[in-house]
């Protein structure tokens, strides 16, 4: 099931390549991308809310213990739907124009989703590392065939940012699980189970930990790592840059909440302070920069930056509604973040092409459905009051409220900082002057089609965030368990939240872990 | 024994079986190097390279066959097992690739196809020789069986100064490698008074470890064959030599003449002198660290795809090496599925490399596949997965082959040796994106046909003016054919576990 | 008396090698290579091996001395000073590394630990290394090299007549057609521009006009 999710997009790209018919290309993957999202659905529909769902564990290479093993649980779940959603609708949305050599374009696209879902469920850390450094490439040659006029540079940059980071990953991955073994006396693998259930030294933890958290944060990316951002925003087709931008940086934070921090507890509690103040640094330079930049994807990627410094912040502050939080944020983040990217794109149409907002202005006049959504994106951007953002955000602070004051009210600021630049944004696009270039005008049927399962999304989950918190609550809670106990929160965050249900499941390991980590140090 | 020996002379027993790989090779090259005297342009064009092709499918058929036994033929000169089995599949594959690309070139025809196919063939004899050896008179002699048709393979494309300079230059430095070798081999004889492995691996044992005269011996037998394997110092021939001989050797000698030297490497590191791995080791380890720097700064700057892929064998070579240097049998695995994924890879480049050569006039500029991707996708795709793979991304074989040496690595306790290969690959993006930048992301420099008009002679390149424009389907096939290979063992890498397994099972006894 | 004749013949030896790269003009250097080979062939008897002794004066001093002559006196005398050598630097890098080459080859053969070394040599079996033990052993434990030494050769051979055998020359870029090469051909004329006495020399009522090909 799990492996046709996978495979599916790829699958039917791939076909559609081989069919010397232009139009194919695209309509196949297409086709493929809806069928993914159909498995998607059916498989939250299926989901109990406790424990791993649909275990695909097959012996990749015998020799080395990798195994080709893939679950859905409570914290990939929406991850997956988010991907395959974001995914169709892009190709779709990509659909509506010509590109040049066309079915290349599909099959790299289709690649990059099969890519992001295969990291997504990936319960075996190499299998994890070889999806994560996979995904580069497709997005790579997107950026740089298709992409704007200085994508020569934007893509060296964006490789070589990325693949360092993916590089370190994979000798930090390798040396985990080597000294894993050796610690445990037990056969050489990856599988993720295994690895957190023999921790490591803190000694060897914290510096595999460091190069796993250096290749998470590039790809989010955070603060002093961002480096690629702006210019591979600037030139990636836009299509690509919604799901890029939606999508590929939750594979960051989802990296350390799945892998980072429940099996290098001791290092994350070692490295917590230093991460908050990077996550920190990230939302307060993100919204500085987004509200003085001019060009509108920089905006919506400045914006990204802080929005993933609020997941990071979310995910360590160790207690369970950050994270909870965190998770809940991704989903929204990405489904906020692609639509906005395809308005952009319906904006920079109007305004003679330029993503520059002192060329837009005023198109709000002649198209109010375009107007109304693009409201609608705004107001769960600054995480307003009755959108699913809000409730993110308000947990995630919540979360670190309890542990980690200071750090909470200056992250704030960063609330207060989002509603500026997102209204600034809107107001520059949408009323303001009249541009010179402006040939304002109602958006076409199929990009409303295209935008208005987003908007669906974003209106469901801010009435009904539920839907995912129950889902993922005992995986999410499970991943920072170890944390909890190193920084000895638990007994005050059980009183102070009463246990949940995924809480309890959890006891007895808890236990276990506390008597191995005291034998550890 | 001497004495008794010379009382009842025997001929030694010889097991036709197991020498089998052997005979069809050097049948094989006598055969070729008769049909190429034929008068008929048809026998010496087509079925010289089509003898070539089937007296390298017999070797690999009976490679095959004879798998499962381990033989020390001929008084124990050459042993056949499963060591010598893969390498000989190897540089069998290498040179069905060889063949193939040189099928319809430049330098077989102006050094008469028999010959050179009949070289080609002595030197993959030498190859396997080299591998098979198993006293210090065989792996010197076929070091140079290996060695001397090899110079004049890079000096075939006559009319060009720079292959007769690259042939020039190979048989200079080659020389002063085999002089040092040989030099080496003299002072381990001194010193352990044998010329056997196993009797030299004796006598080690037996005391005389850390013994001056033997490591100094050792030293120089080390460098001798890093000059064939080209790792850093020593490999400042490669670059010129690769860029200056005909393409189709210049592939041969990338793949062919790797996999030998560190299968050779293998044997006597692991064979011959395991108890001195206390010795040896740390040089080795400085040696493959050096490389991987050398190799991967020196490839940044250049502008010939071929010294390109030049720098990458040393850097690559680097890598290798570090798998041999750890002395472990994981590490001799890592460093076998190495060699294996690097013929793949650097098959799948260099075809699509000599394809461009062919139909364009810019012989190996980066202008020669700039704009490749939209001109002909069953050249850019190989081209583009080999250099992904040789960089090391996942889904290609590349990826495979770096992780498991970085496993052995981290297995063995030589971390730092395993972020150096990191590190190495990092810096080696900046100069694999740069070749899939021109493929995908620049346009073809003007239309090709105005400049096949009058063809400038480029240094370094090929012009072979009336070859422009054809179809050159083998040269697709092959690089279709090995880019495949490179993605579908990267998705399913077993078989090459347990190849390499079974290679590095021969050497697991002593290790 | 045999130390006598070992340290002439020694001296024969390096100051032959010296002369082969300090002389200048190239028939001296030749003639130089001649002596260090005859006195090293006198080392070899001293250390009764016979066999190599002669093999070294024979094939050496011999066959492909006489060949290094052919070879000077046919382009030799020219000074061929005046190339752009290595600078000053690689110079010395290589004297450097000569240096220390020199230095680790001398403590490797006077630093071993190996009893024989210093001592009246290895005790062998009489008969070890004359012709005769050569011979079995190339027959019997060596019978593998020795074919493949055999097939070297003729590989060598194959590879020095294709490289004498060029066509069409630097500097015609132009490429040939494919060489016709034929028993009968070789019997009857030689091909062009094979830089022949024949070619050279000219005997112009016998040559044809040559036609394309």
């Amino acid at each position: 099931m799990l492996s046709i999710l996978i495979w599916l997009p790829v699958a039917a790209a791939l076909v559609g390549a081989l069919i010397p018919l232009q139009r194919a290309g695209g309509l196949l993957a297409l086709g493929g991308a809806l069928g993914a999202l159909g498995i998607a659905i059916a498989l939250i529909a299926g989901y109990s809310g406790h424990g791993y769902a649909h275990v695909t564990d097959v012996v990749w290479i015998r020799s080395l213990g990798i195994h080709y093993a893939l679950a859905v649980d409570g914290l990939n779940l929406f991850l997956v739907a988010l991907t395959t959603f974001s995914f169709a609708l892009a190709i779709a949305a990509a659909n509506i124009r010509d590109w040049p050599r066309p079915r290349v374009f599909y099959l790299l696209f289709a690649l990059a989703e099969s890519a992001v879902l295969g990291a997504f469920l990936a319960q075996d850390l190499a299998l994890f590392v070889a999806f994560f450094d996979l995904m580069l490439i497709p997005f790579y040659l997107l950026l740089g065939v298709w992409g704007g006029p200085g994508r020569v540079a934007a893509t060296l940059k964006l490789v070589i940012y990325t693949f360092v980071g993916s590089l370190l990953m994979l000798a930090a991955a390798i040396a985990l699980a080597v000294l894993t073994s050796e610690h445990s006396g037990q056969p050489l693998s990856f599988a993720l189970t295994t690895l957190a259930a023999n921790p490591l030294h803190k000694g060897s933890q914290e510096w595999i930990f460091l190069l796993f958290a250096a290749a998470f944060l590039v790809k989010m990316p955070a603060f002093p790592l961002h480096g690629w951002m702006p210019d591979a925003y600037r030139e990636m087709p836009l299509e690509v840059l919604a799901v890029f931008s939606g999508v590929l940086s939750k594979v960051g934070a989802y990296g350390f909440l799945a892998i980072a921090l429940p099996i290098m507890p001791l290092a994350a509690v070692h490295f917590q302070t230093l991460i908050l103040v990077l996550a920190l640094c990230s939302i307060i330079y993100g919204s500085a920069m987004a509200f003085t930049q001019t060009n509108a994807r920089l905006i919506a990627g400045y914006s990204s930056v802080a929005q993933l410094g609020f997941i990071t912040l979310g995910i360590f502050a160790f207690a369970p509604q950050g994270a909870q939080g965190a998770v809940l944020q991704m989903v929204n983040h990405g489904l906020v973040v692609a639509p906005l990217f395809l308005i952009i794109g319906v904006l920079a149409a109007r305004a003679g092409g330029s993503d520059d907002i002192r060329d837009m202005g005023g198109i709000a006049f002649r198209a109010p459905v375009l107007a109304t959504f693009f409201l609608i994106v705004a107001f769960a951007t600054l995480a307003m009051p009755g959108s699913g953002n809000f409730v993110g955000e308000f947990l995630i602070l919540l979360g670190l409220f309890k542990t980690k004051m200071v750090f909470s009210i200056i992250a704030f600021g960063g609330v207060v900082m989002a509603s500026v630049y997102a209204l600034r944004l809107f107001i520059r696009a949408m009323h303001n002057r009249v541009g010179p270039k402006v040939a304002s005008g109602e958006m076409s049927l199929r990009n409303a089609l295209v935008l208005a399962p987003f908007i669906g999304a974003i209106l469901l989950f801010a009435i009904y965030p539920q839907l995912q918190l129950h889902r993922s609550e005992s995986t999410v809670t499970g991943s920072i368990v170890r944390e909890q106990i190193d920084t000895g929160q638990n007994v005050r965050v059980a009183e102070l939240t009463g246990l949940p249900a995924g809480w309890i499941a959890y006891g007895p390991n808890a236990e276990t872990t506390i008597a191995t980590g005291g034998a550890n140090k | 024994m001497i004495a008794a020996a010379l009382i009842h002379p025997h001929g030694p027993y010889i097991d036709w079986a197991a020498l089998s790989p052997l005979v069809a090779l050097v049948g094989g090259s006598v055969v070729v190097l008769m049909v190429g005297l034929l008068r008929s342009r048809f026998a010496r064009t087509q079925v010289v390279p089509f003898l070539t092709l089937v007296s390298l499918g017999v070797t690999i058929g009976f490679v095959i066959w004879q798998w499962h036994r381990h033989v020390a033929a001929i008084s124990g000169a050459l042993a056949f097992d499963q060591l010598t089995g893969t390498i000989t599949l190897l540089v069998a594959a290498g040179g069905i690739a060889a063949t193939l690309l040189s099928w319809r070139g430049q330098a077989p025809r102006e050094s008469a196809h028999g010959d050179f196919y009949s070289m080609m063939l002595g030197s993959i004899t030498g190859m396997v020789v080299l591998v098979a050896a198993q006293n210090l008179v065989t792996l010197f002699v076929g070091l140079e069986l290996l060695s001397i048709p090899l110079y004049v393979l890079c000096a075939t494309e006559m009319h060009r100064a720079a292959s007769l300079e690259a042939g020039l230059k190979y048989l200079i430095v080659g020389s002063v490698g085999s002089a040092t070798l040989v030099y080496g081999l003299a002072l381990i004889y001194g010193a352990t008074g044998s010329t056997d492995f196993s009797g030299i691996a004796g006598s080690i044992s037996q005391g005389h470890s850390s013994d001056v005269l033997l490591l100094t011996g050792i030293a120089l037998l080390t460098v001798g064959l890093a000059f064939k394997a080209s790792i850093a110092p020593f490999h400042q021939w490669t670059p010129d030599v690769y860029e200056g001989a005909p393409t189709p050797v210049t592939a041969f000698m990338a793949v062919a003449t790797k996999a030998a030297a560190f299968g050779v490497l293998l044997r006597v590191f692991d064979v011959m002198l395991p108890a001195e791995h206390l010795n040896w080791r740390p040089a080795l380890l400085v040696l493959a660290a050096i490389s991987i720097v050398v190799g991967n700064v020196g490839a940044l700057g250049q502008s010939s795809l071929k010294r390109l892929l030049g720098y990458s064998s040393v850097a690559q070579a680097g890598y290798i090496l570090a798998g041999v240097a750890v002395a472990t049998t994981l590490g001799a695995r890592a460093t076998i599925l190495y060699l294996v994924v690097y013929l793949l890879m650097n098959i799948a480049a260099f075809g699509a490399i000599v394809a461009r050569e062919r139909m364009t006039p810019y012989g190996d500029d980066f202008d020669a596949v700039a704009g490749l991707g939209a001109e002909d996708p069953w050249l850019a795709w190989p081209l583009t997965i080999a250099m992904l793979a040789l960089a090391g991304v996942p889904a290609t074989a590349g990826f495979i082959g770096k992780f498991f040496l970085i496993d052995a690595l981290v297995g063995a306790g030589y971390t730092w040796l395993a972020i150096l290969i990191v590190v190495g690959s990092m810096i080696s993006l900046g100069y694999y994106l740069r070749v899939i930048n021109a493929v995908w992301m620049r346009s073809a420099p003007g239309p090709s046909a105005s400049a096949a008009a009058g063809v400038p002679v480029i240094a370094g390149g090929s012009p072979e003016a009336d070859a422009l424009g054809q179809t050159h389907i083998e040269l697709r096939f092959a690089a279709v054919v090995f880019g495949g290979a490179t993605v579908f063992f990267g998705i399913v890498p077993q078989p090459l576990f347990d190849l390499a397994q079974h290679a590095a099972n021969t050497l697991s006894g002593a290790l | 008396m045999t130390y006598l004749i070992f340290f002439i013949a020694a001296i024969g030896t390096l100051a032959g090698a010296i002369g082969v790269i300090a002389l200048k003009d190239p028939f001296y250097c030749v003639l130089a290579l001649v002596v260090h080979l005859i006195s090293l062939a006198v080392l070899f008897m001293l250390l009764r091996a016979e066999f190599v002794a002669a093999a070294q004066v024979v094939v050496y001093a011999g066959a492909v001395m006489v060949l290094y002559i052919f070879v000077v006196s046919y382009i030799g005398g020219q000074n061929l000073s005046g190339s752009a050598g290595p600078g000053r630097a690689g110079t010395l890098a290589a004297f450097a590394c000569a240096g220390a080459l020199v230095a680790e080859l001398f403590i490797a053969v006077l630093g071993t630990g190996l009893k024989a070394v210093g001592t009246g040599g290895a005790h062998v079996a009489a008969g070890f290394g004359n012709p005769e033990s050569i011979g079995t052993l190339f027959l019997t434990k060596f019978l593998a090299p020795f074919e493949i030494a055999s097939y070297l050769l003729l590989l060598a051979a194959v590879g020095a007549v294709t490289l004498a055998r060029r066509r069409g020359g630097l500097d015609d870029g132009i490429e040939q057609r494919a060489p016709r090469i034929s028993v009968a051909e070789f019997m009857s004329a030689r091909p062009y521009y094979t830089g022949t006495q024949h070619e050279t020399l000219g005997r112009p009522e016998s040559l044809p006009e040559p036609t394309q090909r």
